[in-house]
């Protein structure tokens, strides 16, 4: 019966096992497998693995990325969860990697349009060194022999750049033309081709003019442009991808300890996440305190101190002691997968500024090719050698190609830099509207004030000394996991017994034989007194009669001042509280707000800001709590600064993922930024079209000039985009 | 100068066995990842091995 047994669980390990390997094993002993390994840190390591894993039989190539931190393994013969053992035993710990496809598509997209720019770029040297010739050899010219030698060499050259290099522009082209939706790619091809045939025509019926050189750098130098974008785009899918499957595949359930797909989870859930382990879903600490890394959101890489109550995310790693966490958001909730998704909506997203441009561009390339054609009709009725050459110029010279890329680039290098600056961003919509921000409307407690409670006076009713006074709240306190139980964390000798923690009123306890009571005045005493003044928050220390009163206040964030100094000089700035007044005014007079507002409930908080608005100005509502998200609602902007609570990351435009509120002005001056430098992008843009196209239709312009000009005029508009990859260094 | 009609294909022919060869290198996946080739000069092979 043991040995049935023995052999049934057998059974099932083995089973579990064909499981967890089964996605491994679909791809049988030949074929390719891509397996992410989140600890390879250095080069050493990606080469260490390379290097034993080509050593074991069956293995054909192994090639480690350490940007990727992925693994690609082509093997025959071998089974794939060998592969995953010998890397386990290198000391690595590999995972499957579930984004695969998607991630080996990008990676030869990625490398098609490098030997496609690499093939242009070897064929531009080398025509251009060919026209070098004819271009120095003066006015009586060389000989037509060597001429023609140096067409027919130009000829071979520029012929893969044409075909190979420029295919993804034909490609476009015809797919934008069997839409009916003339798109940049159609000028762009068009005028690659008019160009190539037209001089290939001349040199098999030697003729003179040849256009190989413009060919090859019109197309070099519009590849330049779309292998920064796509480059750009790589980083950012490699650093999600890394992350989100990096996730862990399966929760701990807290109280069966069963394993559950964090797909299946649901929210309030209760999951267990031990000891140096990822987090398994996005929710609140339920039991446990323990450090926690979240440098995968915020790039900080010092630990964080969570408590109960405290917001973890999926993917941040506890450090310090096991805890559990009740699930808040379903999986395709979770910030990590949210951040994923981000890339592709910011990307689709058009301010209103560009979607105008977006319109005229339609027009403009119908519009170029008819002015081509004009053009070059016009010159050839006027019997004009040069018909050709000065069409292709206009063709190639008001290509709206920096017109096309002016925003999507700057959207998208925007967004990641956010990213990496800790800021989630619910759509792209949100930078544009911060940036015409007049009124900044913030809440106290939790965003200006660290929601952290501290003792800031003691006012004691019999001749007891401070220290006393404090030493005994703290050994009272020790029971109690009430907020303001942490106001009096501090070392006691005092020994307490029949401690009891009343929830909502206070704690009692015994010290030395006497009997107190910490709390509100009703629980600590049975004569009803009322606190010296109304600000902030009266605990009463009592034991027969009363002690102290004590009076505990929520810190003021440590740079709260300077940012409100900082912002007032360019914003209008109010506070709204739901505190009462001599509190609101401490905090007020403390950070240097003059327009504060008491007592607000979230309905007052809603009508103050409808007030702004009405005033005509553009209100951003900078909040923490589920108090504030009605209001963050109605704003026109609003900022969560690292909440707690998933419906405020929900209602809010943005969420500081960070608790640092002095990030605040950097976001403000960072959305201002990336609108400048669409604003220029587009102006650019449109002005040079505007400016070069009289030029190339009075004939004035080469069309080298006209390909160079083009290329140049887009490298600048990505180049430009790239300087929003700083922020908050300069 | 004749010569010139003799070297100019032959160079163009060199030429096209480097895009070629580069073209190969490329989809070989050899420039998927500089950070960890341009280091790999500094590793030492023998500690790698030894410290196995």
């Amino acid at each position: 019966m043991n040995s049935a047994a023995a052999q049934s669980s057998a059974a099932a390990q083995s089973s579990v096992a064909a499981q967890t390997s089964a996605a491994a094993e679909n791809r049988a002993s030949k074929g390719q497998l891509s397996v992410k390994v989140p600890d390879i840190r250095c080069a050493a390591c990606a080469l260490k693995i390379e290097r034993e894993l080509i050593q074991l039989p069956g293995i054909d190539q192994c090639r480690t990325s350490l940007a990727t931190k992925t693994v690609v393994i082509d093997f025959d013969g071998i089974q794939a969860d060998i592969i995953f053992s010998e890397i386990e035993k290198l000391g690595f710990s590999p995972i499957l990697d579930n984004n695969e496809e998607a991630q080996l598509q990008l990676n030869q997209d990625a490398r098609n349009m490098l030997a496609r720019l690499g093939v242009a770029g070897i064929g531009m040297m080398q025509v251009m060194m060919f026209a070098l010739v004819t271009y120095v050899s003066g006015p009586d010219g060389i000989e037509p022999a060597y001429t023609r030698l140096m067409q027919w060499a130009s000829f071979a050259m520029a012929t893969p750049v044409a075909f190979y290099s420029a295919a993804p522009f034909h490609k476009g082209a015809l797919s934008d033309l069997r839409l009916l939706s003339p798109g940049m790619d159609v000028p762009v091809s068009i005028a690659i081709l008019a160009a190539y045939f037209f001089s290939v025509f001349n040199v098999l019926t030697a003729g003179s003019e040849v256009y190989f050189d413009s060919v090859c750098m019109f197309t070099f130098f519009l590849l330049v442009g779309r292998y920064i974008e796509l480059s750009s785009r790589k980083k950012y899918q490699d650093g999600v991808d890394l992350s989100i499957s990096c996730l862990p595949v399966k929760a701990a359930i807290a109280d069966t300890g069963m394993l559950v797909p964090i797909s299946d989870l649901k929210i309030n859930d209760l999951v267990r996440v031990d000891v140096g382990e990822l987090i398994s879903a996005d929710g609140i600490i339920t039991e446990g305190s323990t450090l926690v890394s979240e440098m995968t959101f915020t790039g900080e890489s010092l630990p964080i101190e969570k408590r109960v109550g405290a917001r973890v995310l999926a993917g941040s790693v506890n450090i310090e002691s096991e805890i559990v966490v009740e699930v808040s958001v379903v999986y395709e909730d979770f910030v990590i997968k949210k951040m994923a998704d981000l890339y592709i909506e910011s990307t689709l997203f058009k301010p209103k500024f560009s979607i105008l441009a977006d319109r005229i561009a339609r027009y403009f390339v119908a519009a170029i090719l008819g002015l081509a054609f004009i053009t070059g009709l016009s010159w050839y009725l006027l019997d004009s050698g040069n018909w050709f050459s000065i069409a292709l110029t206009v063709l190639v010279v008001s290509c709206p190609c920096a017109l096309s890329l002016a925003t999507p680039v700057a959207y998208t290098v925007a967004v990641a830099s956010l990213r990496k600056f800790g800021v989630v961003v619910s759509s792209g919509e949100f930078l544009e509207k911060l940036a015409d921000t007049s009124r900044i409307v913030f809440d106290k407690t939790g965003t200006l004030t660290t929601g952290d409670l501290t003792v800031i006076k003691i006012v004691a009713l019999k001749d007891v000394s401070e220290e006393k006074i404090l030493a005994l709240c703290a050994a009272l306190e020790k029971v109690s996991r009430h907020p303001i139980a942490r106001a009096f964390e501090l070392k006691t000798d005092y020994k307490v017994s029949d401690a009891e923690y009343a929830a909502g009123l206070g704690v009692l306890g015994a010290i030395n034989g006497i009997h107190y009571r910490l709390g509100v005045s009703e629980f600590a005493t049975e004569n009803s007194l009322s606190p010296p003044d109304d600000s902030g928050i009266w605990v009463l220390l009592a034991d027969t009669d009363p002690i102290a009163w004590i009076n505990l206040s929520d810190e003021v964030r440590r740079n709260s001042a300077s940012l409100i100094s900082d912002l007032s000089k360019r914003y209008k700035i109010s506070m709204l509280t739901g505190d009462s007044q001599p509190e609101a005014l401490r905090v007020a007079n403390l950070i240097g707000i003059e327009s504060y507002e008491a007592k607000a409930s979230p309905e007052d908080k809603v009508e103050k800001i409808k007030a702004y608005q009405s005033m005509g100005d553009q209100v951003l509502m900078v909040g923490d709590g589920i108090n504030d998200a009605a209001a963050m609602g109605i704003a026109h902007s609003s900022v969560a600064v690292s909440p707690v609570d998933i419906v405020v990351q929900e209602a809010a435009d943005a969420t500081l993922l960070q608790n640092d509120i002095s990030r605040l002005s950097t976001l403000l001056g960072f959305s201002i930024q990336v609108r400048s430098v669409i604003r220029q992008n587009i102006y650019w843009a449109f002005g040079y079209n505007l400016c070069v196209i009289p030029l190339a239709v009075s004939g004035v312009l080469e069309p080298w000039m006209a390909a160079l000009g083009m290329s140049l005029s887009s490298l600048l508009v990505v180049l430009n985009a790239n300087r929003l990859r700083w922020i908050g260094e300069n | 100068m004749e010569a010139i009609f003799f070297l100019v294909p032959l160079s163009i022919g060199i030429i096209f066995m480097a895009i070629i060869a580069f073209v190969w290198s490329v989809h070989d996946g050899q420039y998927d990842d500089m950070d960890k080739e341009a280091s790999r000069i500094l590793l030492d092979e023998d500690e790698i091995n030894n410290s196995k």
